[in-house]
């Protein structure tokens, strides 16, 4: 029979893989992409010859002028400003680089250095503007757009004869207007060059992430000390010289100065970027980014060019894309990660059979009782003790809140931990006294005694520590070897649950769920999906890798007695399992027990068998929620989180489960008045006392049990207090 | 079409169950009241006989005197089946709703005698009997279901309910309205008028007039009774949960748990929490550090709402997740004195009708 998860539902989560692709960051490009892909297919079904070796050579060697032009729009854009000037950069570059060579008769290698630096100069005045003084970028550029266009004009007038006579002659000058480099055109590869410096300056230096710093937030990034005038300046004069270069080609292949070069240039340049993925509102887009949307907007030119429309169409094809690209801008980027945090949480159907009785004449080792009233609470109460000498620590800080395990040491002092991140330590007389033991910085989840004889301990957020007789916790370890083929980086360790020592010494750790924190278990509760795995970490090596992935939150793992498996619990699953660490069967999983009438956590050893902590109880309503995923998801996402449905926690207790896989007898306590102990995650027993913790309680319990798990029952829990040695040997 | 645009540019479904506020915020007057009887059989109705409160409760109908630590209860009768609605009548007798078929009059004029059908249709599941002089008002909650299954008939989206009037004099009855959203409670108004709470519907009102009436109830209406100063006493057996309300729109989902799930067990209003392991539980409700928290979803509430002659909520007494009170049926004044059956929690409550204040 088959239980719980189908292969199916293990698998198939269309919602969680798009989720977690959402938030990485290459996701934001994967849009523009895809639009650039599907238009080259449609591009070369449509256009004949599109897709040959010379169409692409020279649509290559057009595009690569466009995309200097896009690329310096982009650093600007980055950089939180505009630069309309663009086209008038470019068309001055051009003239300047013609005259160099042709009237004034520059070799052509000082031209080559000369226009980019006239392209610094222009671009230095935007930025000496804008700035320094603080001008505002879209007018003054665009005053640039108007004056750099008329200087263009003036002296195009001036030097139209001279130009056309002049004749540079030289073969480098050729190379540059129509050479290529193992068949792809120069400017091409100057282009993919420079493309790729901007990239990587943009992605992998101080200068790059200041530049992005300023576009996303210019009072933040003063306020965080960067030279934002600077800064500013720099981008202008980088978009000046990158235009430049753009006209200095264009000059070379043409070598015309006709009236409307670059002529609507900064338009087309600021369309490609937005629709590439550059934001408007600064600070955020790449190189990559950049071309992809001049190559987009460049086919689609290129393409209405060819496919003949009437030239005002294909303005008001741009003017559409611009529009769609600012839309997408504003929309979608803005609010992917929100929608991303929408379909975090999806649900799998889970099938589970009808459990087993529990009714109390069913005669069911799960028949409920109350076997665990009156249980001698620990930390509820007590006298005050000073914490340790560094800090005080004031009673409120001292209570005990939601203790998840429970240790007790050679002295049978009893060691806890809390969500305020303390380990309590309980000691004295009817543990009356208490101790803040150490001070760890998160929930402190499972216990254990490293074969060292330090005390290790799960905290959230932080790892595995492990705190020596010095009370300093040290961090053991905090990842594991990433999951392959998941979007998301799994290898920080996150809810972590419950640990156990082997007799090789090594820890054997259960994280309950990659995706969600420990606080956001009802997130994972909702899911039900293979979210955890069963890390062990080497203390030999110092490092942790995962034995067990894929996994319905695993909270319990306990070294079995002959130390060759290993026994873990899948809670949502109600299953309790078994993995062979060594013999015949050495890396298997077999099923202990499935089908539980109650969610298992925690496992630790019994004189005969094992402990299970039962944190809660199937309910048939959750049963039926659980494999109800679409009804789920829409709760998810349209009721408040106290609504939620969840399993029934105010019930439970803990089970002894046998060698052999079977359950020898449960002790519940029942919901109802003078319950104290829901929510058990935590059973262990120490002699005849059997120590309770629960996750949602501000108390240990403690009560006496048999070999048999049975409660020795005492009339009032007062009296239970210190059993006389006579009485325990009655019980044994 | 409107709920694609809804889905599309406000968030998906929005769940609309009405919260307690204003007149309704919570408070503990419920707890607060004087408890005159416990450990009562699912006391269902309370009615006044000769001063003193009457209570069905099972098999029987009970005289309850004295105060909690000392009650006097006498038996006034025993029925052959479990009582449900009550109303004393002018001669001094009782009506009786026995197993929801059929009127058994005890005491009067009319002792022992049996109603089992009016308006030429038999009872099913009387759920509110209400007396104005000669007149008896019966409301039957569904023609579909008997009363045990009153949350199957929540489930089923009826509306099966009716409300007949009976002349006691000349014994003729007539309809008075049908296809009503199981009518729990049941009154005459000063002008002749209809009261009916429809409970499924969530609102009370003016069969005479519709536009008179108390709508978005956030709670189950139930029985009715005329306050001393004018307007009524709304009993509310239950409160809404947005839960529940989205189990009664998902239909697929509520199939699938009328058919699999024991009803007991159902995600559905309740009168009292059981502390059974299979209760269906909602992570507000989850006991925190041993306490279940008052404002946690309610499976079951305790609500008693005063309604002024406008039949708007003038005031309310509530006993939230954490209070003993749950489940509050019945209704019944006297000489400034409200009685009420915690059918949940088996108690009869009173509470002194000046201390409501000042309609606030």
């Amino acid at each position: 029979m088959s239980t719980g998860l189908s292969a199916f539902e293990r698998i198939w989560a269309p919602r969680q893989q798009l989720s977690e692709a959402m938030a990485k960051r290459w996701f934001e490009t994967l849009v523009p992409f895809t639009l650039l892909v599907v238009l080259i297919a449609v591009s070369g079904a449509l256009v004949p010859n599109f897709l040959t070796l010379g169409s692409l050579t020279s649509t290559g060697r057009e595009f690569a002028e466009f995309g200097f032009v896009a690329l310096a729009m982009a650093i600007v854009l980055i950089g939180g400003g505009v630069d309309l000037s663009v086209g008038s950069i470019f068309a001055l570059a051009n003239f300047l680089s013609l005259f160099l060579v042709s009237v004034v008769g520059l070799p052509v290698w000082a031209c080559l250095v000369l226009t980019p630096l006239a392209g610094c100069l222009l671009g230095a005045v935007n930025g000496a503007l804008i700035g320094f003084l603080r001008a505002r970028a879209l007018l003054t550029t665009m005053a640039m757009l108007i004056v750099f266009r008329s200087i263009y004009e003036l002296v195009t007038y001036q030097y139209a004869a001279d130009l056309s006579a002049g004749d540079p002659a030289s073969p480098l000058w050729d190379y540059i207007g129509g050479g290529s480099l193992l068949g792809v055109p120069i400017n091409l590869v100057v282009l993919g060059l420079i493309a790729v410096v901007v990239h990587l300056v943009r992605s992998r230096t101080r200068f790059g992430w200041h530049i992005a710093a300023v576009g996303a937030g210019r009072l933040a990034a003063r306020h965080a000390g960067l030279p934002v005038n600077w800064l500013v300046f720099s981008t202008y004069v980088i978009s000046g010289a990158l235009s430049a270069t753009g006209g200095l080609f264009y000059a070379a292949r043409f070598m015309n100065a006709g009236r409307d070069v670059g002529v609507g240039l900064e338009v087309d340049a600021l369309t490609a970027v937005v629709l590439g993925g550059v934001s408007l509102m600064g600070g955020r887009g790449s190189a990559a980014r950049a071309m992809i949307g001049a190559l987009t907007i460049f086919l689609i030119n290129n393409g209405l060019v060819r496919a003949g429309v009437v030239s005002g169409v294909n303005s008001l094809v741009m003017g559409a894309l611009m529009l769609l690209a600012v839309a997408v801008d504003r929309k979608l980027l803005k609010n992917l990660p929100r929608l991303a945090a929408r379909l975090y949480i999806d649900p799998a159907a889970l099938r589970l059979p009808p459990p087993p009785a529990i009714d109390p004449g069913s005669g069911s080792p799960f028949a409920v009782n109350f076997g665990l009233r009156g249980a001698y609470p620990i930390g509820f109460r007590g006298e005050d003790f000073a914490g340790q000498e560094d800090y005080v620590l004031d009673d409120r800080e001292m209570r005990l809140f939601n203790p998840e395990d429970v240790l007790l040491d050679q002295q049978d002092r009893v060691y806890t931990g809390t969500s305020n991140g303390l380990i309590m330590r309980y000691y004295g007389h009817n543990y009356g006294a208490r101790e803040a033991y150490a001070r760890t910085g998160g929930q402190v989840r499972g216990l254990a005694w490293a074969a060292d004889g330090r005390l290790l301990a799960l905290v959230a957020g932080v790892g595995l520590v492990a705190i020596g007789d010095d009370r300093v916790v040290h961090r053991l370890s905090d990842e594991t070897n990433r999951t392959p083929f998941r979007f998301r980086d799994d290898s920080r360790l996150a809810a972590l649950v419950n640990l156990s020592v082997g007799p090789d010494e090594k820890v054997y750790i259960s994280e309950a769920s990659y995706r969600h924190e420990v606080h956001a278990w009802i997130n994972d509760a909702v899911e039900a999906r293979p979210n955890g795995r069963i890390l062990v970490y080497d203390p030999a090596t110092g490092r942790t890798r995962t034995l067990i992935n894929h996994l319905v939150y695993p909270s319990g793992v306990c070294v079995a007695s002959d130390g060759q498996s290993l026994l873990f619990s899948e809670t949502w699953l109600c299953r309790i399992s078994r993995l062979w660490l060594s013999g015949q069967k050495a890396g298997r999983t077999e099923t202990v027990i499935e089908n539980l009438p109650v969610y298992p956590a925690n496992i630790s050893k019994a004189p005969d068998g094992y402990w299970v902590a039962a944190v809660g109880a199937r309910t048939p309503s959750f049963d039926l929620m659980a494999s109800e995923k679409a009804a789920r998801y829409r709760i998810v996402r349209s009721l408040p989180r106290d609504e939620w449905p969840t399993p029934n926690f105010n019930a439970g207790g803990a089970f002894l489960l046998t060698e052999a896989g079977e359950i020898k007898r449960m002790l519940w306590d029942p919901a109802g008045r003078g319950q104290n102990y829901s929510a058990v995650t935590s059973a262990r027993q120490y002699g005849p006392y059997l120590y309770l913790a629960g996750i949602f309680n501000n108390r240990i319990g403690r009560v006496v049990v048999d070999r048999d798990g049975d409660v020795w029952k005492s009339p009032n829990f007062l009296y239970q207090r210190e059993e006389s040695p006579r009485q325990l040997e009655e019980i044994r | 079409m409107a709920a694609i645009f809804r889905r599309l540019f406000f968030g998906g479904e929005q769940q609309s169950a009405p919260v307690f506020d204003g007149v309704l915020r919570p408070n503990q007057d419920l707890d607060l009241c004087r408890l005159i009887a416990r450990g009562l059989e699912s006391p269902d109705d309370v009615a006044i006989v000769s001063g003193d409160p009457v209570v069905s409760s099972g098999a029987r109908i009970v005289r309850v005197t004295g105060q909690w630590f000392a009650p006097l209860q006498s038996t006034v009768a025993v029925l052959d089946g479990v009582g449900g609605a009550l109303a004393a009548l002018p001669d001094g007798g009782l009506a009786v709703a026995v197993d929801g078929d059929r009127i058994v009059f005890v005491g009067g004029g009319r002792d022992g005698r049996v109603l089992r059908e009016a308006a030429s249709q038999a009872f099913t599941c009387v759920t509110a009997i209400a007396v104005a002089g000669d007149r008896m008002l019966v409301a039957e909650g569904s023609h579909r279901n008997p009363l045990a299954h009153w949350r199957r008939d929540l489930f089923q989206g009826n509306r099966a309910g009716r409300v007949v009037e009976i002349d006691l004099v000349s014994g003729r009855d007539r309809l008075v309205a049908g296809a009503l959203a199981w009518p729990q409670g049941v009154a005459a108004l000063p002008n002749g008028d209809v009261l009916v709470a429809e409970s499924w519907a969530h609102r009370v009102r003016a069969l005479g007039d519709p536009r008179f009436g108390y709508d978005d109830i956030p709670a189950y209406p139930g029985r009715l009774c005329a306050a001393a100063g004018g307007g009524f006493w709304l009993c509310c057996f239950a409160a809404r949960t947005q839960l529940v309300d989205f189990v009664l729109a998902d239909r697929r989902l509520s199939e699938r748990m009328m058919r699999e799930v024991d009803e007991e067990f159902w995600i559905a209003p309740a009168l009292a929490a059981t502390d059974h392991p299979h209760e269906p539980t909602q992570l507000g409700g989850v006991k925190q550090y041993g306490v279940r928290k008052p404002w946690a979803p309610a499976r079951s509430y305790g609500l008693v709402i005063r309604l002024d002659e406008e039949l708007s909520p003038a005031a309310s007494l509530h006993s939230r997740v954490d209070g003993k009170r749950h489940g509050v049926t019945g209704v019944a004044t006297a000489a400034g004195a409200v009685f009420l059956t915690s059918k949940g929690n088996g108690k009869l409550l009173r509470h002194d009708e000046e201390s409501t204040g000042d309609l606030r």
